[in-house]
């Protein structure tokens, strides 16, 4: 790939060692970080040689102790070994000397400037052709440390940081299988970022793993600063609010993920891991689900599926009742309601769309805000601006009621927050406009759309339409584990049994 | 390739469901037909046996050609004359999705919405269907397959509700004419069956091909469909008497009216509405997007899209033009009128093709010999 | 350009479309097609509601609704409708002020039902909204004059419910409306109340619009509805009071049952929930004993012999002893048996005295009698309907009538 804007040098490594140091020199010039330090190898000291490395992004104490020293004290000793006769400096460099894990050689420039750009080392020995890059990388990063959107009450807590490398070896930790492939990829002109494709080979839709191959590679843009940029680029339905690719933050939630034979895409710079394919039900799914005893799980998924409706078509509702079918209310529901509104200015529809504005300006704030006063002062806003409302006469309590149950729904789904708060504004008008049966239209035409969205080949709604029934083991109930036996028909076909028969567990007989 | 979905039998035996359900929840046309009396449902239960009579043309002729939709068999076994009845066909679906529309939109108007004109729930209705057909057989097949469980499960809701009103001495007496007008009934239920087209339409695009699987798709709509249809009409009929339901222009509307389980539980037509509204728009579509379908099938086209926004626009056209007023839709909807035009296409033509078709066979199998 | 020409480049041009394929960016075609549907659906749908739309501060909400007819014909319509902010106000703390009526009435008249309605528009200062609407009063006059005519309005007009209840009024049913309630505040709830809570006695009927219209439209039936009529309370203002069945023969009031007598049909049509039977004691004629019904049978059956037609009416009753005034052991096996053998007489008592009056005096079939013939005897029901008003009066009725005691309470 070429290097940024510049076209490809092409450069070979010269023999000439000043030559190389002075190419190496211009290509990094203006830039304080990079380190250039030239010694002397070998057992009289007579091959020159530099090394190059940008400080900050190699682990330097690897540095000094397996490279320079070796190179620059233990050389010495070496020529003494009988053994060592016969053959040239580079040789024993290569076999001998340089005690690191990481060593490969290159005899392109373009190549050498790249690894030193992610934290490798290169050295140049004189009368050498081609170059050592050192596997020295090490910089300061993140810890593990807990999840900041997914927290968990029973589970692993660990989450992914910005370091690839760590990201892939949390995964490796959960799958133990030499046949869990990491593909590496870079992505990105300018940012030139490290993209690992993952999948269970052998479990996973070979075919679903070369569309995302194919994907990844199509794209060409300046830089990859987080998987977001990614999902833009590979997802089936770009300009659909909902998302066709998933993520997470949880090693634990990509090895479950990767066991039902889906693909993971891990990339450098952000803890947010892709999978695909990604399902509408996996939105309405949370690992914790499986680590939790069934029978509660399956009650809270059906809460999830109530509260999503609820957060959806709460304000609709609402209006819907209140300005166009009253005759649907029980008469003392209806009483109660009248009386709620009698004198107010507004009609129900403008009361809705501002309360719901309000609602969304109070949570952005909280957001923005430092994290112990945001969450306090959006709390107190919202009580605070509500109450004042009704006070004033703006606004009816029931309105502030439908308000914060539909706040409140909405947090119990997460994944869905964005598409939610466009469903809801739809609806909303919809239902504003043309009463229940705009609702019902607008119900419908989201129906249709994500009948209509696939992710990766995979229909958006399976397993309910088309509907599947063994999958609904993991969707409409949360089976145990001991009935869960397949792996979701359509992703992992290749291999369909999960487990053995017969787990069911029980007293010993 | 025209279309490049599958879909189920499943799916396909819920569109049909639907699609067939969708208008005895609203006039339910069979209680004025005969009997007329008590013993509609009679005649409903026995409708399935006339029906399979009745497609048996259609079945075998989709057995013989499943590659085929019924659009591309007439201008197989009889040439020009064969594309003739295939834009028959495609003006009879395009009139059936208009009828229904019109129905649908004459039920808001009656009662949740009585100011808005008709214009706008067809309007709003056939932009959605349209959109719907758009996207191919697959996508109706999906929807289908979410809303078909829901449309049951409120007609067997609605059904529990009602038990309290129910009088079963309003079934009596049985068979007050005799046998030979609840026969007939059936013939003339049967008569109403557009659906079974949309069977041929789609036996093409179905997963699996066999002749056991058409029958099968058939066989277990009508078994559905006929306990459905039956629950329905035994309610209507045991809440409110033969003769008072006839007199309803919306007798299952004005069922859900009545429930009022401790005061709590009341008003549950909204229940009804909005189901009702589902099931019309994947009838809608359906049948909207057979029409696309067919009409491109005889234009051989290489997609269908282009023909969604005219046909689309011409259904919404036809839809408000066809009927000045509820009574005029509804004389066209009864069985009189409406048993010859929908035989017609129904067995008619099938059965004129059929011949055909076998014709043709002998004659193959003679000159072969 | 010539037609043909037009169409046949047409048809090329549709011929020559190609699906499109995935991987193709948005192309501007498409993007003017889903502005141009937007635009169009929006201004549909931002025009469309104004047809429909009402909010809910703009009703004036029916609770009751009062029906009478002058003798030119006029129809007067008089609405209670309910003060929303009303309802749920407190009353005024200290002193007994219940605070402000939480209904007002109004009244206008016309030449249909629809044209009052309509005609309330100049008073009310809101439209009027039906669907909460829990009773219709119809005035006596209005009654004997018929009543299927001013009901249309109520079972055409998709906004009042067919579940309403029907009750006729001894007088002006105005003045009905004018009553409060004493235990809520609206009285159109009071009243459903009072109709709901009939079965206490069993001897007050409760009959909804729908109910209503079948045994009207149905062959061989005749409705009827509840009476109601309003009483001087203790403190001397009115109070409402669920009085005699109204009658009618097809759909002209025709009499009024007394309590006994309306027991007396509800024995006959099966509907008899609950109520109390007093009976003097077997032994101590001067003692009088409750007893309270538990639920009631009954099966109505034709019998056509030569020709001549009797009724048959079965009554199977089961309760329990709820009180006694003396002290007699009746738990006796005799004594036991009497107070069923008792009960069973009153029974018969009472279907007998609502055949007399009902059946021979006014010959209104509100026992279903012809319905009960056409299901059994449908050949001879259609010769016998059209004389039906000169048969029925004369059909002989016979009453089985059983009572079975199982209880006796807490004590003996």
């Amino acid at each position: 790939m070429p290097l940024g804007n510049r076209s490809s040098s092409g450069q070979q490594i010269s023999l000439d060692l000043t030559v190389n140091l002075q190419r190496v020199k211009t290509v990094f010039s203006q830039s304080s970080d990079i380190v250039f330090r030239e010694f002397n190898i070998g057992v009289g000291q007579q091959s020159r040689a530099f090394i190059v490395y940008m400080d900050g992004l190699v682990d330097k104490t690897l540095l000094y102790n397996c490279l320079l020293k070796p190179l620059m004290y233990d050389a010495r000793l070496a020529t003494t070994n009988p053994g060592a006769a016969g053959k040239n400096t580079p040789e024993l460099i290569r076999e001998t000397i340089l005690a690191v894990g990481v060593l490969e050689e290159t005899a392109d420039l373009d190549q050498a400037v790249a690894a030193v750009l992610s934290g490798s080392t290169a050295l140049f020995v004189d009368r050498h052709g081609a170059v050592f890059l050192v596997g020295t990388r090490g910089w300061e990063a993140r810890g593990i440390e807990k999840p900041d959107v997914e927290t968990v009450v029973r589970g692993p807590r660990e989450a992914f940081t910005e370091t690839l490398r760590i990201n892939t070896s949390m995964v490796r930790r959960k799958i133990k299988n030499p046949d869990l492939k990491i593909e590496a990829m870079k992505i990105g002109r300018q940012t030139r970022t490290d993209v690992a494709v993952v999948y269970l080979k052998g479990i996973v839709n070979d075919r679903i793993v070369a569309e995302v191959r194919e994907r990844l590679k199509r794209i060409d843009i300046d830089g990859v600063l987080e998987s977001g940029y990614l999902e833009a680029y590979i997802e089936d339905a770009p300009l659909s609010p909902f998302a066709t690719v998933g993520n997470t933050e949880k090693p634990d939630v990509v090895a479950a993920k990767l066991l039902e034979g889906r693909v993971a895409i891990l990339v450098d710079g952000t803890p947010f891991a892709l999978t695909v394919p990604y399902l509408f039900v996996e939105s309405l799914q949370a690992a914790e689900d499986y680590y939790s005893r069934s029978i509660y799980v399956t009650m809270i998924r059906w809460l999830r599926w109530v509260a999503f409706f609820l957060a959806v078509i709460s304000p609709a509702i609402y209006v819907i009742l209140v300005a166009f079918h009253q005759e649907l209310l029980p008469t003392s529901l209806y009483l109660t309601i009248a009386a709620d509104r009698e004198g107010l200015p507004f009609p129900a529809v403008l009361e809705a769309l501002s309360m719901g504005i309000m609602f969304e300006i109070l949570r952005e704030a909280g957001v923005r805000l430092p994290r112990a006063v945001g969450q306090a002062i959006s709390i107190v806003g919202a009580m605070i601006i509500g109450e004042m409302a009704i006070r004033a006469g703006l606004i009816g309590s029931m309105m502030v009621i439908i308000v914060a149950v539909t706040a409140i729904s909405g947090f119990v789904v997460p994944a869905l927050s964005d598409a939610m708060a466009i469903m809801r504004l739809v609806l909303l008008l919809l239902g504003g406009t043309m009463g229940q049966f705009g609702l019902i239209v607008g119900l419908l035409g989201f129906l249709l759309h994500l009948a209509s969205l696939r992710s990766f080949g995979v229909p958006y709604l399976s397993p309910l339409a088309p509907l599947t029934f063994q999958d609904l083991k993991d969707v409409a109930i949360r089976a145990p584990w001991w009935a869960m036996r397949q792996r979701p028909r359509l992703i992992g076909r290749q291999n369909p049994v999960r487990q053995q028969p017969g787990q069911k567990p029980g007293p010993p007989d | 390739m025209l279309e490049k979905g599958k879909i189920t039998a499943r799916q396909l035996i819920f569109i049909m469901l639907i699609s067939r359900l969708v208008i005895p929840t609203t006039d339910l046309p069979v209680l004025t037909s005969p009997p007329a009396n008590q013993d509609v449902w009679l005649a409903a239960l026995l409708s399935p046996f006339t029906t399979m009579v009745l497609a048996a043309p259609l079945v075998l002729l989709a057995i013989r050609f499943p590659g085929l939709t019924i659009i591309q068999w007439g201008p197989l076994l009889l040439g020009k004359a064969g594309v003739a009845i295939g834009c028959l066909y495609v003006w009879f679906f395009l009139h059936n999705a208009a009828i229904t529309l019109r129905t649908a939109a004459e039920f808001m108007t009656a009662v949740p919405m009585p100011e808005t004109p008709l214009v706008v729930f067809i309007l709003l209705l056939a932009l959605i269907s349209a959109a719907a057909a758009a996207n191919g057989l697959e996508v109706i097949g999906r929807m289908a397959e979410l809303l078909c469980l829901l449309l049951l499960a409120a007609v067997l809701a609605q059904f529990v509700l009602v038990l309290p009103e129910m009088e079963v001495k309003a079934l009596q007496p049985v068979l007050e004419e005799g046998i030979g007008p609840v026969l007939l009934g059936a013939f003339y239920v049967s008569a109403r069956l557009v659906e079974v087209l949309i069977l041929a339409m789609a036996v093409p695009y179905l997963n699996k091909k066999s002749p056991k699987q058409i029958i099968g798709v058939l066989a277990a709509n009508l078994a559905v469909f006929t306990v459905f249809f039956v629950l329905i009409i035994l309610a209507v009929t045991m809440v409110f008497g033969a003769a008072k339901a006839q007199a309803y222009s919306f007798p299952y509307l004005s069922l859900s009216r009545i429930v009022s389980l401790g005061d709590v539980i009341e008003r549950v037509e909204i229940i009804h509405l909005s189901v009702f509204i589902m099931g019309v728009f994947i009838k809608v579509a359906a049948f909207f997007y057979l029409a696309v379908l067919g009409l491109s099938q005889l234009m051989n086209l290489q997609t269908y899209r282009p023909l969604v926004l005219p046909l689309g626009a011409l259904l919404v056209a036809l839809s408000v033009w066809l009927f000045d007023s509820l009574p005029e839709l509804t004389r066209f909807t009864q069985y009189q009128v409406w048993t010859p035009y929908g035989l017609l296409f129904i067995t008619g033509f099938p059965l004129l093709l059929l011949a055909v078709a076998l014709v043709r066979k002998k004659r193959e199998g003679s000159s072969s010999a | 350009m010539h037609k043909r020409q037009v169409f046949y480049g047409l048809f090329q041009w549709l011929k020559r479309q190609r699906p499109t394929t995935e991987r193709d960016a948005v192309p501007k075609e498409r993007v003017c097609y889903g502005l141009f549907l937007l635009f169009l659906l929006l201004t549909v749908a931002i025009t469309a509601g104004c047809w429909n739309w009402r909010e809910i501060g703009t009703l004036a909400t029916v609770s009751a609704a009062a029906i009478d007819l002058e003798e030119d014909g006029t129809v007067v319509l008089t609405v209670q409708v309910i003060k929303p902010g009303e309802v749920k106000a407190k009353a005024a703390e200290g002193g007994g002020g219940s605070g402000a009526k939480a209904v007002t009435l109004f009244t206008a008249s016309g030449r249909t039902v629809f044209e009052a309605v309509r005609a309330m528009a100049r008073q009310s200062e809101r439209k009027l909204y039906w669907p909460h609407c829990k009773l219709v009063v119809f005035g006596e006059e209005a009654a004997r004059a018929g009543l299927a005519p001013l009901m249309d309005f109520f079972y055409r007009d998709p906004e009042p419910r067919e579940n309403l209840w029907v009750l006729v009024a001894k007088g002006k049913a105005g003045d009905i409306l004018a009553v409060e309630g004493q235990l809520e505040k609206i009285p159109g709830i009071s009243l459903t109340n009072l109709i709901r809570a009939r079965t206490a006695t069993s001897q007050v009927v409760g009959v909804r619009l729908f109910e209503w219209l079948k045994k009207f439209i149905a062959e061989g039936q005749d409705p009827f509805a509840t009476g109601i009529m309003h009483v001087p309370g203790p403190d001397g203002e009115k109070r409402l009071f669920l009085a005699d069945t109204a009658v009618f023969q097809k759909d002209r009031l025709a009499g009024w049952l007394g309590p006994t007598e309306t027991r007396g049909l509800l024995w006959v049509l099966g509907e008899v929930k609950s109520g109390i039977i007093v009976v003097s004691i077997p032994g101590e004629e001067t003692a009088q004993a409750s007893l309270e019904i538990l639920r009631a049978r009954s099966k109505l059956e034709p019998e056509i012999k030569d020709g001549v037609l009797t009724m048959t009416v079965e009554v199977e009753a089961e309760g329990n002893l709820g009180e006694q005034m003396d002290f007699a052991d009746l738990t006796k096996k005799d004594a036991w048996a009497a107070l069923e053998k008792r009960m069973a007489e009153v029974i018969e008592k009472e279907i007998r005295a609502a055949l007399r009056q009902a059946q021979e005096e006014w010959g209104a079939d509100i026992f279903g009698f012809g319905a009960a013939v056409r299901r059994k005897y449908p050949q001879e029901w259609r010769e016998m309907k059209d004389k039906w008003e000169e048969i029925y009066p004369t059909v002989a009725v016979e009453i089985k009538a059983k009572a079975k005691l199982h209880r006796y309470g807490l004590i003996q």
